[in-house]
C-alpha cells in the first residue's frame, strides 16, 4: 500500500508538472510579455546625485527664456510644451498626445490626460490657454516673436484645444514646442521638479515620482556653473562632475577618451545696424566681408569651430550653396575705405558678450586697417538682448542656433519686420518689406523644395546682397562625460534628463 | 551495482534529450530559413517603397546640406526596417553619392557597375555570392534572371543575401541597401533558448516518468528480494505481498505458491524424519526384544534371525528357558507389517515372557495368550504362532501351532524333507481357543533338522508373479540339512531365499529359526 501510495503521488505530482509546464509553454510569449511588462513598470532611482556644469550662471528659470545656458536647464526637465522634439529632431507627444488640421488655419489638439504639475495640481486645457495668454501680453518675452501669427488658443474641452493661425504656418509645431506649460514659483510637467535656487549652488531638481511618464534615472540632478576653465577641468578630473557642457577647448585633450561632440547648428555672426549711418552704407558693408581672413577666424574660434559662410550652418534646412566663401582681400578693402571715408576714419561700438572676446579683438585688428575704430563693449547676454530690442545696438556679435534644423528660425526671428531682435533693417524700409515678404511666404509655402529654395533665396540675399552682417564660425558642441553616464549630445544642445538610460 | 532506476532514468533522458536535440536541429534550421525568406522579402518590398522617399530626401536635405533634416528622414525610413543595415545612394556611373559612416567603401566592379546601371534591382547572396535580378511580373511574382534576363535559379530559402542594389526610376540613381541578419541570430537564439528550456523541462518530466515506471518495477522486486531473503534464511511462512499485474507480480504470485509447496514439504520432511526416527527407535526397540544370543540346550543347536521387511515387523520369536533343561521357543506372526504388527508383536513378547512363569503348559500358555491378545487388539489384528518346549532332559520336542506355517522336518536319516501337522487358529480371532489348540510333539533327532519360519520366506517375490513357495524351501533345506549347524543352515537358506529374491523388495518379514538336533 506505501509503495502504491508513492506511486500514486507521483503520478499526481507529474500531472501537475506536466500541466504547469504546459501552461507556460503555451503561454510563454504572454507570460514573458507580461514579466516585462512589469519589470519596465518597476523602476529603482540611482541615488548619486548627477552634476551638470557650465561656465555660465541664469538669472532666472523661466519657462520662456531664450537664452541657452536656461533653455538646457529647464526644457524637457522642468517644464514641458504640448510637443518636444526627440534627438533627432523629430517631433513627438508630450503634454499633446495628437494634433491634426481641421482646416488651413486651424490645428487641433488633444491633451494627455493624467497628468499633474509638481505642486499636484491637473494639466488641463486651461493650463495651455492661461499660459499662451500670459506670455502674448508681456513685452519682455521672447516667445511671442515665435507664436507671432497664433491668433488664438481655445479650450475646446478639458483636454482639447484649439489653434487658429493667421496664416497656414506648417511650422506651427515647431513653434508650439517653445511654449512650455509652466505655473509661477517653477512648478511644471516635467519629469523633475524644482528644489532650489542659487548662485552659489546651482539649480537643485528633485525626480518627480507621479511623472506621467518614464521615470528618469537619477533621482537628485544639479546643474552649476563654473565660470574658471581650470576649475572646470580640476573638477571633471576628480570625478565631481558627470556632464560638462563647457569644455575648455584648449584643455580638451586632458579629457581624453571622454570628449562627446554634436554638430551645433550654431552660428555666430556679426550684424550691421542698418539704422546707423555707418552701416546703412552698402559699400561699406561689402568692404566690411574682404576683411576676415576665414583661416584665422578658424584658428581664433577654436578646434572644434570652422569659418561660415551665412547665417546659417550646412545641416540645417535653408542652407544656401549659392553663397560663395569670400575673398580676403585686405589691401582693397583698405583702399575702398579710404576712398569712401578718407582719413577720418570712422568709430563704432560692437557690443558682445564675453565668450566672443577674441573674435570681437580679431575684429577690431581688421576692421582697423579699414579705418573704423570698434570699441568692444562687453556686456551680459541679457543686457544684449535687450539692447538688440531697443535698436540701441550698432553692431554686434550674435550666436544663433538653428535648433530645428530649420533656417525660418533665424529668419523669423532676427529678419522679420517687428521681429524684437531685429536690429539689422530700418522699419518700413523697402528692404525689410521684402525680406519680410519673403520670409512669410516660405512661412506658408508647404511644398518643400519650393520652401527650401525660398529660403535659400532669403539667405543669398541677406548675406551677398544686402550684406546685413558678418557670418563668423559655427561650432561644435562639446561635452565631456563621465564614463559611467550613458548621454549622447543633441544637436539642439538641450539636456533632456530623460534621455540618459 | 547500477539499478533499475538509474538506468530508467538515464535512457529515458538521453532518450529526451536525442529526440528534442534532433527535433531542435530541424525546428532551428527550419526557422532559420523562413526567417531568412522573410528578410530578403521585407528587404524586396521595402526597398520598392521607400526608393523614392530616399532619393527626394537625398535631393531635398542631403543636397542642400541639410544633414540635420536628412539625417532624420534617414533616419525614419530606416526604422521601418531593422533588417536593413545601411542605405547607401550611388549615381548610374557608380560614383557614391552618399555612404553613411562607418560603413565601407564600395568597391566598384563590373558586377556592381552592371548592377547599379541596369533596369532591374537585383540581389547578391552572401555565401554562394550570386547575383540575381528580380525580374516582378504583373501577378506580383518575381522571377530570378540573370542580367540578360535569362531565367537562373531562383534564390533558396536558406540564401542569405549581402544587399539589394536598388535602380532608381530616374536612371540617375541608384540605392543599395545592406541586409542585416542580427534579428535573425536574436530570434534563433530565443528560439534556441525556448528549446533548451523545453528539453529541460522535457528530461525533468522524463526523469520523473523514470522514476515512477522504475518504481513501479523495483518497488514490487525489492519487496520480493526481501521476502526471498527472509525466506532464505529459514522464515518458511514468509510471502510476498505484491498485488501488481505485470511479470512481477506474476512472479511473487509464483513464489508465494513455491513457498507454501517448500512449507509443506518441509513439514512433510520434517514429520518423515520424525517418523523415521520414531521408527528406527522402535526398531531398535524391537531389536532389543529379540534375544541377545542363542540359547545352548543339550540336544540342540539353534540358530534364528527375524529380518523385518520395513523398520519394524510383525514377525518375532523369542527363547524362554523354563529351567536349565526346558525352554519355550516360539516364532511368531502378527498380520501385515509395520509398526502395528510390531506393537502386537512386543505386546506378545511380553505376555509369554510373563505367562512362562504362570502357565507350564503350552496350550493352557496359549489359550490365555489368545484371550488377552482378542482382549487387547483390534479384531483385525491376528498374530499366527508356533509354540515349542524343548526338553533337554526328555529330548522331546513339542509344539503347538496356532494357524502358523507347519514346521518343516529334515531327515538326517532319509535325507527328507517333511512337514509337520498343521492345525490351530490365529490368536485374537476368538476369546477362547481351548477347544483348537492341541499340543503335539516332533521326534529330534540327531542330524535332523526342524525349520520353524514365517510365511516370509514361502511368500518371498522374485517378480510380481512368481514366489519362492514351499518346494523351493523344501530343496533348500534338503540341500543344506547336512550342513554341521543350526546356524550354517540357516544362513544358507537365507541365503536360498535372498538370491532367489534378487533385487525385488521384501514384501513380508522373514523369520526363520533352525533347530538342529545334535
Amino acid at each position: 500500500m506505501k509503495q502504491k501510495g508513492k506511486i500514486i503521488i507521483g503520478v499526481i505530482l507529474f500531472i501537475i508538472l506536466l500541466l504547469t509546464f504546459g501552461y507556460f509553454f503555451v503561454n510563454q510569449s504572454y507570460l514573458l510579455n507580461k514579466y516585462k511588462f512589469n519589470k519596465l513598470q518597476e523602476h529603482t532611482f540611482i541615488e548619486d546625485t548627477l552634476t551638470i556644469v557650465s561656465s555660465s550662471d541664469v538669472q532666472d528659470l523661466k519657462p520662456d527664456a531664450v537664452d541657452f545656458e536656461t533653455k538646457m536647464r529647464v526644457y524637457g526637465n522642468l517644464y514641458e510644451g504640448l510637443v518636444r522634439f526627440d534627438k533627432n529632431n523629430n517631433v513627438k507627444p508630450s503634454l499633446a498626445i495628437s494634433w491634426g488640421n481641421l482646416d488651413d488655419l486651424t490645428w487641433e489638439y488633444k491633451l494627455r490626460k493624467g497628468v499633474r504639475f509638481h505642486d499636484g495640481s491637473k494639466f488641463s486645457a486651461d493650463s495651455v490657454v492661461e499660459v499662451f495668454e500670459q506670455l502674448s501680453g508681456r513685452e519682455d518675452s521672447q516667445i511671442p516673436s515665435y507664436l507671432k501669427h497664433i491668433e488664438s488658443i481655445e479650450k475646446i474641452d478639458t483636454h482639447k484645444i484649439v489653434i487658429r493661425t493667421e496664416k497656414p504656418d506648417p511650422l506651427l509645431n515647431q513653434k508650439i514646442n517653445s511654449l512650455l506649460i509652466a505655473k509661477d514659483d517653477y512648478i511644471g510637467t516635467g519629469p523633475y521638479s524644482f528644489l532650489a535656487f542659487d548662485k552659489k549652488n546651482g539649480l537643485n531638481l528633485k525626480a518627480y515620482e507621479d511623472y506621467w511618464g518614464d521615470l528618469p534615472l537619477y533621482r537628485n540632478v544639479v546643474f552649476k556653473a563654473i565660470s574658471s576653465k581650470n576649475s572646470r577641468v580640476v573638477e571633471f578630473g576628480k570625478g565631481e562632475i558627470d556632464i560638462l557642457t563647457a569644455v575648455p577647448v584648449d584643455n580638451s585633450v586632458v579629457f581624453d577618451d571622454k570628449i562627446k561632440t554634436v554638430p551645433s547648428l550654431e552660428v555666430s555672426f556679426l550684424l550691421f545696424n542698418q539704422q546707423t549711418e555707418l552701416w546703412s552704407d552698402p559699400r561699406v558693408r561689402q568692404i566690411s566681408t574682404k576683411v576676415v581672413d576665414k583661416e584665422t577666424l578658424s584658428s581664433i574660434s577654436g578646434k572644434y569651430s570652422k569659418a561660415v559662410n551665412q547665417f546659417v550652418s550646412p545641416g540645417v534646412f535653408g542652407y544656401s550653396l549659392n553663397i560663395k566663401e569670400k575673398d580676403y582681400l585686405p589691401k582693397k578693402a583698405r583702399e575702398e575705405a579710404l576712398a569712401i571715408f578718407g582719413q577720418e576714419g570712422k568709430k563704432v561700438i560692437l557690443d558682445l558678450t564675453s565668450d566672443y572676446g577674441k573674435i570681437g579683438e580679431y575684429i577690431q585688428k581688421e576692421f582697423k586697417a579699414l579705418s573704423i575704430r570698434v570699441e568692444l563693449n562687453f556686456i551680459s547676454p541679457q543686457d544684449l538682448v535687450q539692447k538688440i530690442s531697443n535698436k540701441e545696438s550698432e553692431m554686434h556679435i550674435l550666436g544663433w542656433q538653428s535648433a530645428s534644423g530649420d533656417a525660418g528660425d533665424l529668419l523669423n526671428s532676427l529678419f522679420l519686420e517687428n521681429a524684437q531682435l531685429n536690429s539689422v533693417f530700418k522699419p518700413g524700409s523697402e528692404e525689410s518689406q521684402r525680406v519680410t515678404n519673403l520670409i512669410l511666404e516660405t512661412n506658408q509655402e508647404l511644398n518643400q523644395k519650393k520652401r527650401l529654395n525660398k529660403l535659400q533665396n532669403i539667405m543669398d540675399i541677406l548675406v551677398d546682397e544686402k550684406v546685413v552682417g558678418l557670418p563668423l564660425f559655427e561650432g561644435e558642441r562639446i561635452y565631456a562625460v563621465n564614463s559611467r553616464i550613458n548621454f549622447e549630445p543633441r544637436t539642439d544642445g538641450m539636456i533632456v534628463l530623460n534621455e540618459i538610460r | 551495482m547500477r539499478s533499475v532506476k538509474t538506468q530508467f532514468i538515464v535512457a529515458i533522458s538521453l532518450l529526451i534529450i536525442t529526440i528534442l536535440s534532433v527535433n531542435a536541429f530541424f525546428i532551428i534550421q527550419g526557422k532559420k530559413t523562413e526567417l531568412n525568406y522573410d528578410i530578403y522579402q521585407n528587404a524586396e518590398s521595402f526597398a520598392e517603397l521607400t526608393a523614392e522617399r530616399v532619393i527626394n530626401n537625398y535631393e531635398l536635405n542631403y543636397l542642400s546640406k541639410s544633414f540635420v533634416n536628412f539625417d532624420r528622414e534617414l533616419g525614419n525610413i530606416k526604422a521601418l526596417n531593422e533588417d536593413i543595415s545601411e542605405i547607401q545612394i550611388t549615381n548610374y556611373q557608380g560614383e557614391v553619392l552618399y555612404s553613411p559612416e562607418g560603413v565601407e567603401e564600395l568597391k566598384l566592379d563590373q558586377e556592381l557597375q552592371d548592377r547599379i546601371q541596369a533596369n532591374l534591382p537585383s540581389v547578391k547572396t552572401l555565401k554562394t555570392d550570386r547575383v540575381l535580378f528580380l525580374d516582378k511580373l504583373a501577378d506580383g511574382e518575381t522571377k530570378f534572371v540573370d542580367i540578360n534576363g535569362k531565367l537562373v535559379m531562383s534564390l533558396l530559402e536558406s540564401e542569405q543575401i549581402e544587399n539589394i542594389v536598388y535602380p532608381f526610376e530616374d536612371n540617375q540613381h541608384t540605392i543599395i541597401y545592406g541586409a542585416s541578419y542580427e534579428n535573425l541570430v536574436h530570434r534563433i537564439e530565443q528560439t534556441t533558448l525556448s528549446i533548451i528550456i523545453l528539453t529541460t523541462f522535457g528530461v525533468i518530466i522524463g526523469i520523473f516518468v523514470a522514476m515512477i515506471l522504475s518504481a513501479t518495477i523495483t518497488g514490487p522486486l525489492k519487496v520480493l528480494t526481501e521476502g526471498v531473503k527472509v525466506f532464505a534464511k529459514g522464515d518458511l511462512t514468509k510471502r510476498i505481498n505484491v498485488k501488481s499485474k505485470n511479470e512481477v507480480g506474476t512472479l511473487s504470485k509464483t513464489f508465494n505458491q513455491m513457498a507454501v509447496e517448500i512449507e509443506k514439504s518441509t513439514q512433510e520432511l520434517v514429520e518423515k524424519e520424525r517418523m523415521q526416527q520414531e521408527l528406527s527407535l522402535a526398531s531398535d526397540i524391537q531389536k532389543d526384544l529379540l534375544p541377545k544370543k542363542m540359547p545352548e540346550y543339550d540336544g540342540i543347536d539353534i540358530f534364528a534371525s527375524v529380518e523385518p521387511a520395513e523398520e519394524v515387523g510383525g514377525d518375532c520369536y523369542d527363547f524362554i528357558p523354563l529351567s536349565d533343561d526346558r525352554m519355550i521357543m516360539y516364532v511368531g506372526d502378527v498380520t501385515g507389517h509395520g509398526v502395528p504388527s510390531g506393537i502386537v508383536s512386543a505386546i506378545s513378547n511380553a505376555l509369554i515372557e510373563g505367562f512362562s512363569d504362570l502357565y507350564k503348559d503350552l496350550k493352557a500358555l496359549t489359550v490365555k495368550l489368545n484371550h488377552v491378545l482378542k482382549k487387547k487388539t483390534r479384531s483385525n489384528i491376528f498374530i499366527t504362532m508356533v509354540l515349542c518346549i524343548w526338553d533337554s532332559t526328555k529330548k522331546k520336542f513339542t509344539y503347538v501351532s496356532a494357524g502358523h506355517e507347519q514346521i518343516m522336518i529334515y531327515s538326517a536319516k532319509t535325507k527328507e524333507v517333511t512337514l509337520a501337522n498343521p492345525g490351530g487358529l490365529a490368536l485374537g480371532m476368538l476369546p477362547d481357543i481351548s477347544n483348537v489348540v492341541k499340543q503335539e510333539e516332533i521326534a529330534l533327532k540327531k542330524g535332523d533338522t526342524l525349520l520353524i519360519y514365517s510365511d516370509g520366506i514361502p511368500e518371498a517375490w522374485q517378480t510380481d508373479k512368481e514366489m519362492y513357495g514351499m518346494e523351493r524351501f523344501q530343496e533348500s533345506l534338503k540341500r543344506h540339512g547336512e550342513l554341521e549347524s543350526a546356524e550354517l543352515i540357516h544362513d544358507a537358506i537365507i541365503k536360498d531365499v535372498r538370491d532367489f529374491m534378487g533385487s525385488y523388495k521384501q514384501m513380508d518379514d522373514i523369520t526363520l529359526m533352525v533347530v538342529k538336533g545334535t
